[in-house]
């Protein structure tokens, strides 16, 4: 079971510290889209064999290309042009709700950050349609989720304070 | 008449259900699969490149939807 702020990547690895999980699931949400054998190695020397096994098994697990690619068409459809221009150029599309503007990343966990006023990131969110789906599918869930009942989202998003990893810059304008 | 679509989200990236309108046997198909994602718990979307629009009953001209698994805290 997740709690907010904190990451479930190893649920059955109980030798992780709460520290070590969270270091291990900010390691694999960054390198997610770069699965190199040098990440792998690195990963494994700092975490051990069964943290790999269990990270592998739980979010990293790759989709087929077909399936990814039939996933990336679906999302594309479904963007406006704006955010289309967005994903093709950066990899990433922006979300104006009604409580909050997010942006929400190709990645696998906490992929949906929250912008505040400023054009910072706040905090991340990490909500994704119930099975397996490939990355677009899932974004495209976020997209539409976020549209249409934003409270829901956030009702049902872990949230990750971004204050517990320091300022990393204003990443979009500010409205 | 028109064409019609769902698209359903899974492992293999989506599955989509085509309709025409004006074909009742079609329809029921299409109209028996969109209920059934909703008593599963879907959410189903009518979406393209305008702003997104949340449907809760079958329209036979409803164009294209997507069809999204409940949400699960990440």
């Amino acid at each position: 079971m997740a709690h907010a702020g904190t990451w479930s990547v190893a649920p059955s690895n109980q030798s992780l510290t709460t520290e070590s999980r969270q270091r291990l699931n900010i390691e694999m949400d960054r390198f997610a889209q770069f699965q190199t054998q040098e990440w792998q190695g690195r990963v494994a020397g700092a975490f051990g064999i069964s943290a790999m096994e269990e990270m592998a098994r739980v979010r990293l697990a790759p989709m087929s290309e077909t399936a990814t690619s039939r996933a990336r068409a679906l999302l594309l459809e479904n963007l406006s042009p704006k955010q289309k221009a967005q994903f093709l150029l950066k990899d990433w599309f922006s979300v104006d709700g009604k409580l909050n503007r997010y942006r929400i990343r190709y990645s696998t966990t906490y992929n949906v950050d929250v912008i505040n006023d400023g054009g910072f990131v706040s905090s991340s969110l990490c909500a994704v349609p119930l099975g397996r789906v490939p990355i677009p599918d899932s974004m495209l869930a976020q997209k539409l989720v976020l549209e249409n009942d934003e409270e829901l989202f956030m009702r049902v998003a872990h949230t990750l304070s971004f204050s517990m990893f320091g300022d990393v810059g204003q990443i979009l304008p500010a409205r | 008449m028109s064409m019609n679509e769902i698209a359903v989200m899974n492992a293999d990236g989506d599955a989509r259900t085509f309709w025409d309108s004006a074909n009742p046997e079609e329809v029921a198909v299409a109209k028996a699969l969109f209920e059934r994602l909703r008593g599963k718990g879907h959410m189903i979307y009518r979406a393209g490149e305008n702003k997104s629009v949340q449907v809760h009953e079958f329209d036979p001209e409803a164009g294209k939807l997507v069809a999204v698994a409940p949400l699960v805290g990440g």
